[in-house]
C-alpha cells in the first residue's frame, strides 16, 4: 500500500508525497516537486504504492501503464491517455478529468468518488467494483464496457452512454441521468431504487 | 504493509489479505470462500495465514474457515464464541490486537446483525456489511436500522474523513465520500 503519512502541514488534511513529508501544495517548491512527479511517472510502465495528490497533468501518455494501489486524488487531468491501462485498486476521488480517454483500459476496485468527467471516454473497457460515487459526468461515454458491481449512487450524469454495457449489480441509486443512455445494455440487472441486497 | 483483494463469486463477498512486504505472516478478513484462486494469492506472495479476523458470521463471510483451517493453523478472531464449529478469540469494542506488528482496532457497530465488528488498521476500515459504497447494511427491521445508523455515527464518523473503507461487498470508498454521498447517511448529516 502507498504510505498513508499526513501532510506535516498543520490541519492539512491529504497524503504527503510518496518520499516526502509533505502534500504537493505544501511542498518547498510545489512546480519542481510537480515536474519531478511526472517525469518519474514516464519513466516506467510499471507503478506501485505511490501518493501523488494534488497533481496536475497535461497532455501525458499513459496509454498501457499499469498502476497498482497509487493514489491520485485531488488531481487534475487533461488530455491524459489512459487507454489500454491497467488501473488496480487506485484512489483518484475529488479529481478533475478533462478530455481525457480510458479506452480499452482494466480499472478494479478504483475510487473516483467526487470526481468530475467532461469529455472523457471509457469505452471497450473492464470497469469492476469501482466506486464512481457522487460523481459529475458531462458528455461521456462507457460504451461497450463491463461494469459489473460498480457504484454511480448519488452522480449526476448528463450525456452520457452506457450502450452495451453490463451493468449487473452496477448501482445509480439517486443519481441524475439526463440524455444518458443505456441502449442494449441490461440495465434491468442494475439497481435505480433503494432496496436491501447487502 | 500490502493490502490484496479476493471477489468469490459464492455470496459476491471480499476478502482481503494484508501482510508484511516480502511475504510471511499475514491476516485474512472475512474467508467467504477458500478456492484455488485465493490460495494462489495468498502462496505466490509468500504468505502464511496466522490471523483471520471475522467482520460477522454470515455464510458469504466466513463459509471459506474450513478449507483454510485445514492448510493453515490461523487464530480466528470474531464476536461470537463460535464460527464455523471452531473456537474464536472473542472481540469486544475496543480491543486492540496486534497481528506480525500490525495494530488493529475493533469497533463494535451493531444492527446488521448482532455480531457485527468493523476492523481499523491504519487508516483502512473493513467494515463487513455495516457500511459499503454509498449504501449501509441491510436490516431485518426499523429499530434495526436506527441502532445501525447511531452506531456509525458514534464508531464510525469520528474517524479520519481520508480513512479509506474496504467492504464486504462492493467497491472500496473512503469515509469523507460516504458522509457526502451516501444517500443512506445524508439523515446523519442533516441531524448535524
Amino acid at each position: 500500500m502507498f504510505d498513508f503519512s499526513r501532510c506535516r502541514k498543520s490541519e492539512c488534511e491529504l497524503f504527503s508525497v510518496t518520499g516526502k513529508e509533505y502534500c504537493l501544495h505544501h511542498v518547498d517548491n510545489p512546480e519542481e516537486c510537480g515536474e519531478d512527479i511526472r517525469n518519474y511517472l514516464r519513466s516506467s510502465y510499471m507503478h506501485k504504492d505511490l501518493n501523488f495528490s494534488c497533481i496536475t497533468m497535461d497532455g501525458e501518455d499513459f496509454s498501457s501503464y499499469n498502476f497498482t494501489v497509487c493514489n491520485f486524488s485531488d488531481s487534475t487531468f487533461r488530455k491524459v491517455d489512459f487507454s489500454r491501462c491497467r488501473l488496480k485498486i487506485c484512489f483518484f476521488q475529488y479529481s478533475t478529468f478533462t478530455d481525457c480517454t480510458f479506452s480499452y483500459s482494466d480499472i478494479k476496485y478504483s475510487v473516483f468518488a467526487g470526481c468530475t468527467f467532461s469529455h472523457c471516454t471509457f469505452s471497450h473497457s473492464d470497469i469492476v467494483h469501482s466506486n464512481f460515487l457522487g460523481i459529475q459526468a458531462d458528455t461521456c461515454t462507457f460504451n461497450n464496457s463491463d461494469l459489473y458491481y460498480s457504484n454511480f449512487t448519488s452522480s449526476h450524469l448528463k450525456d452520457v452512454t452506457f450502450v452495451d454495457c453490463n451493468v449487473k449489480k452496477a448501482d445509480f441509486l439517486e443519481s441524475t441521468r439526463k440524455g444518458v443512455s443505456f441502449k442494449y445494455s441490461n440495465y434491468e440487472e442494475a439497481r435505480f431504487e433503494q432496496d436491501t441486497t447487502v | 504493509m500490502k493490502l490484496y483483494f479476493h471477489f468469490a463469486l459464492i455470496g459476491f463477498a471480499n476478502t482481503y489479505i494484508i501482510g508484511p512486504d516480502n511475504g510471511g505472516d499475514a491476516i485474512l478478513i472475512d474467508p467467504g470462500t477458500m478456492d484455488a484462486e485465493l490460495l494462489t494469492l495468498i502462496e505466490q506472495n509468500n504468505y502464511y495465514i496466522r490471523h483471520v479476523l471475522v467482520t460477522h458470521a454470515h455464510s458469504s463471510h466466513v463459509k471459506g474457515i474450513t478449507t483454510l483451517s485445514k492448510i493453515y493453523d490461523a487464530r480466528i478472531y470474531a464476536k461470537n464464541f463460535n464460527v464455523e464449529s471452531r473456537n474464536v478469540t472473542v472481540l469486544k469494542d475496543g480491543d486492540t490486537i496486534t497481528c506480525n506488528g500490525i495494530e488493529v482496532e475493533v469497533l463494535e457497530v451493531q444492527g446488521h446483525s448482532s455480531d457485527s465488528l468493523v476492523y481499523h488498521i491504519n487508516g483502512l476500515l473493513f467494515t463487513g456489511d455495516v457500511l459499503a459504497a454509498g449504501r449501509v447494511g441491510n436490516t431485518e427491521n426499523s429499530f434495526s436500522r436506527a441502532l445501525l445508523l447511531r452506531s456509525i455515527r458514534e464508531k464510525i464518523y469520528p474517524l479520519p474523513n481520508r480513512t479509506l473503507i474496504f467492504p464486504g461487498h462492493g467497491p472500496p470508498s473512503l469515509l469523507k465520500a460516504e458522509k457526502m454521498f451516501n444517500p443512506d447517511l445524508q439523515l446523519l448529516e442533516k441531524d448535524d
